[in-house]
């Protein structure tokens, strides 16, 4: 049998695993029963690393040690714009990385932003771990369509931190629509409308006999169910602050409750018209006087409150349709996913620019994991999925910087990948020797304004007038989109070749070091678990013995067996006690075997006695 | 399931909290046993229903009853700080304590004291006329009920905390957790009130001793707390908002060490407060998820 590869959406916001069973996409629950895990890292005051549902709850309360959102900075510069608008809108303190990358630290501890998302993407894995009941080694993660090469790369190292070969980085609206159209007949142009807890993405899929082809994408990553929440939140302290002239912002916890109360109102509201807000003993005065937030939201002030957002999300789709050049009519489906697409208000906006209802027969925060899990079923084995094929474009366009700084793109965006482009360049000064091919992407026709990707040089060229020596540039882009350059002096056949990576990222011996620091982590903390486990199972025996010793007692008194024997018992039991209370592993360990006996030989004086008496 | 459907298990779910905590075992029970109807495999309220059967169990054979009055002044510290709030509409306390030099009442008192300082908050101690009894054996019964009982001086100040730093190991070592417990709470809350020069450099040095104190109490860090009374009600009982912030969270899923881990203040702080609400009674304790 084929081994199981799990299917892995890396979300922003909340990620979430699953697995081909059968002939069934299966979303995997968490230990507390939930479908989805937050895409949240943090460390505690006590240096516990704490990740999913408990990292988000205490967010607000230790901001500053509380990593979230990191995919919207996962491969990319410190210089990058992106970067620096994330420095200036989270908490936690971003640095420089050591090779121009994004480096996050949490109380005293750096760490790099694959390392966080590798911490998520090992919860997952434990998760499938758990219920499969067997080790998992591989998995296909999604990435957004518009992820760069260094942003894929760099999910790709997260993998491998996390113990993972990650076989295949698959397009998240690719996902969507192959969960969508898996086991039934789809043809046609398709749009994901991915509206997410902290992004926004809108692709056009082209969908022929199994063939999945991304046409067009286009998105915002700084818009998504947070900035929903957060307008509910602002309006929840600006009608206490006007109440009771008291600013939750400055209590954490306050503001923690706010949080988590705001998020529950807004899932609320795509059920109900209005919903109650209560928050008892929300912060108290220095003189113990007890505040309550208490409030009713109706549906239309939540849309009131967040019109703009949910316009911006149709401009987007506008502009990604005049750009694929499709017309509404053409599209067969609107696929719906990410929990912000459950409010009605996008729905309703969604059907009306589309001009048709989008489909609901998906579940919008699983349906890209589930995705993923069938085209990790279909990399091992064949016949997971038979006439399957997933054609993937390249978000942005590729090229090289020419003379004057222009940029020469060699592969334009949406051109589908695996692709390969070739171009021949010539010298642009006399005598030339070497050139230097630097590796841009982007839509700007300045090649600064594009995002670098890398480059290299390529020398030992026949000294010659300019435009004589004729130097071919080939651009590979493989399944997982990671680009490769290569460079070739066409009279001489030398050649020079990078695969583009990260080019922030980390180095080999970086990803090494992590991914065996990570191992070491998980192994203390199953052996953690072990010692809890035991200790719990030592708690009952000692319960037991505990509750049976008076019966005992009395049945021995006045026999062989007694107050030495009983005395001994009572040492044995003081001894367990101590080892379930200090949870120490050595103790417990010794105790494990005379409490056992003990506990037997109870029973069978027990037993024995009620014989006797009965 | 469908979001209507996820709002309704939710909706009864919360219902039932709401009739928990206000003593309404069998009305609790009928709400999550409706979601056990909706989603006969929901795991939150797979785990309510068998604890609100067995709570239901006790009531009828009588090994459970809801405290007469479910009130922090029924532990010791509460009592003692009631005697506190009693003694300050005395006018002769006043007298007492206008003459006690170094010493005097906070002047935002307001007649009530919560049982956990707020953090940051120094507080001026009031005086009282002996010292706590030499010797004396901490245990769960023992409290401080009067003002008397708080040293007078400096020094015999010093020599409680030190005592009571002796008192939480060896109530420790003993198993004597409450005893140790209650130590930990009673030189924590004599930090936090001593004039200076304080009794800091006694008390720091054993602050992992007194959260161990706070956890061994608490119990099994894995059990997962249930709110047993309304948390409007906490100020009431002479708690702040850290306990209401905690008592938020507790919903039969989520574990003591994980409401520890996710409370963002210190573990000592956190481990502190909840032993507070257990003393207080104010919380009931559902097993570890399995």
């Amino acid at each position: 049998m084929p081994e199981r590869v799990i299917g892995i959406d890396l979300g922003t916001t909340n990620s979430c695993v699953a697995v081909l069973e059968g002939a069934t996409p299966t979303v995997i629950a968490n230990k507390g029963g939930y479908k989805t895990t937050p895409s949240v890292v943090a460390i505690s005051e006590s240096g516990k690393r704490l990740v999913g549902h408990i990292a988000k709850r205490q967010a607000v309360t230790n901001a500053e040690n509380t990593a979230w959102a990191v995919k919207r900075l996962i491969g990319r510069p410190w210089t990058s714009p992106a970067v620096q608008a994330v420095k200036a809108a989270v908490p936690y303190p971003l640095i420089e990385g050591p090779h121009g990358d994004v480096r996050i630290r949490l109380r005293d501890q750096v760490f790099s932003v694959p390392e966080i998302s590798a911490y998520l993407l090992q919860e997952l894995r434990s998760i499938a771990e758990e219920f499969l009941g067997h080790a998992v080694s591989k998995a296909v993660v999604t990435v957004p369509a518009y992820f760069n090469d260094g942003q894929r790369q760099a999910t790709k190292d997260a993998g491998r931190i996390a113990g993972l070969d990650v076989i295949r980085i698959i397009n998240e609206p690719t996902a969507a629509a192959l969960a969508y159209g898996f086991g039934r007949r789809v043809d046609g142009k398709v749009a994901v409308f991915d509206l997410g807890g902290g992004t926004f993405d809108v692709s056009i899929l082209d969908i022929t006999s199994g063939v999945f082809e991304v046409v067009a994408t286009a998105g915002d990553t700084f818009l998504g169910g947070e900035d929903y929440d957060k307008r509910l939140v602002d309006w929840l302290v600006q009608g206490f602050a006007k109440e009771h002239k008291v600013d939750l912002r400055s209590d954490t916890m306050a503001l923690q409750r706010l949080k988590d109360a705001a998020e529950k109102a807004k899932c609320d509201l795509s059920a109900v018209r209005e919903t109650e807000i209560n928050l008892p003993f929300i912060i108290s005065t220095g003189r113990n006087q007890a505040f309550h937030l208490h409030r009713v939201i109706t549906r239309a002030k939540l849309e009131e409150l967040t019109q703009d957002l949910t316009e911006r999300t149709v401009q987007i789709c506008r502009m990604t349709m005049e750009d694929a050049g499709i017309q509404p009519q053409d599209l067969a489906e609107i696929i719906l996913v990410g929990g912000m697409t459950r409010m009605c208000k996008v729905q309703e906006m969604v059907a009306e620019f589309f001009g048709r209802e989008p489909c609901k027969g998906v579940h919008p925060d699983e349906v890209v994991a589930m995705g993923a899990s069938i085209q990790g079923a279909a990399l091992v084995d064949a016949t997971a999925a038979p006439d399957m094929l997933l054609l993937d474009v390249t978000p942005h366009s590729l090229g090289i910087m020419v003379a004057g700084g222009h940029f020469h793109r060699l592969i334009d965006r949406n051109t589908t990948v695996p692709t390969a482009k070739s171009h021949v360049f010539t010298t642009v000064r006399d005598d030339q020797t070497s050139v230097k091919i630097v590796v841009f992407q982007g839509e700007s026709d300045r090649a600064e304004e594009n995002e670098l990707l890398g480059e290299f040089v390529l020398s030992g060229l026949r000294k010659a007038v300019k435009g004589e020596v004729e130097v071919e540039v080939t651009f590979e882009i493989s399944a997982d989109g990671i680009v490769s350059v290569s460079a070739q002096d066409m009279e001489t056949g030398s050649e020079q070749s990078i695969t583009v990576t990260a080019t922030s990222g980390l180095t080999e011996g970086e990803i090494a070091r992590m991914a065996n620091e990570s191992k070491d982590h998980l192994v203390a903390a199953r052996a953690e678990e072990g010692v809890e486990k035991e200790r719990q199972r030592i708690e009952k025996l000692v319960d037991e013995a505990e509750a049976l010793l008076p019966e005992v007692e009395k049945i021995l008194a006045g026999t062989p067996f007694g107050q030495d024997s009983l005395d001994n018992v009572r040492l044995i039991l003081d001894d367990a006690r101590m080892a379930v209370e200090r949870r120490d592993a050595g103790a417990l360990e010794q105790v494990a075997e005379p409490l056992s006996r003990t506990l037997n030989m109870f029973r069978g004086v027990v037993d024995s006695g009620r014989l006797r008496s009965g | 399931m469908a979001k209507d459907a996820d709002l309704e298990v939710r909706q009864l779910i919360e219902r039932g909290f709401d009739h928990y905590e206000r003593g309404r075992v069998y009305d609790a029970l009928a709400e999550w046993e409706s979601v056990l109807r909706l989603d006969p495999q929901h795991m939150q309220a797979g785990r309510l229903v068998d604890f609100g059967r067995q709570r239901a169990r006790e009531i009828e054979t009588g090994e459970h009853s809801e405290p007469a009055e479910r009130d922090t002044l029924e532990s010791p510290i509460p009592q003692f700080l009631a005697a506190l709030t009693e003694r300050r509409t005395d006018p002769a306390l006043k007298a007492v304590g206008s003459t006690w030099e170094g010493l005097r009442l906070s002047d935002t008192f307001d007649g009530r004291e919560t049982l956990i300082p707020q953090s940051g908050e120094s507080r001026a101690l009031t005086p009282g006329s002996r010292e706590l009894p030499t010797g004396m054996d901490l245990d769960e019964t023992w409290a401080p009920d009067t003002v008397e009982d708080l040293p007078v001086d400096v020094e015999g100040l010093r020599a409680s905390a030190e005592q009571l730093v002796a008192e939480c190991q060896t109530a420790l070592d003993e198993s004597r957790a409450g005893a140790a417990a209650l130590a930990a709470e009673l030189v924590l809350e004599l930090c936090e009130h001593a004039p200076p020069p304080g009794v800091d450099d006694i008390v720091e040095p054993s602050l992992a001793l007194f959260e161990r104190a706070f956890r061994t109490f608490i119990g099994n860090p894995l059990a997962c707390p249930l709110r047993a009374v309304p948390t409007e009600s906490l100020c009431d009982h002479g708690f702040d908002e850290r306990a209401a912030f905690l008592m938020s969270r507790m919903d039969g899923m989520t574990s003591l060490a994980d409401l520890v881990d996710g409370s963002g203040m210190s573990p000592l702080e956190a481990v502190r407060v909840l032993a507070a609400l257990r003393r207080a009674k104010v919380v009931d304790l559902l097993p570890p998820i399995e």
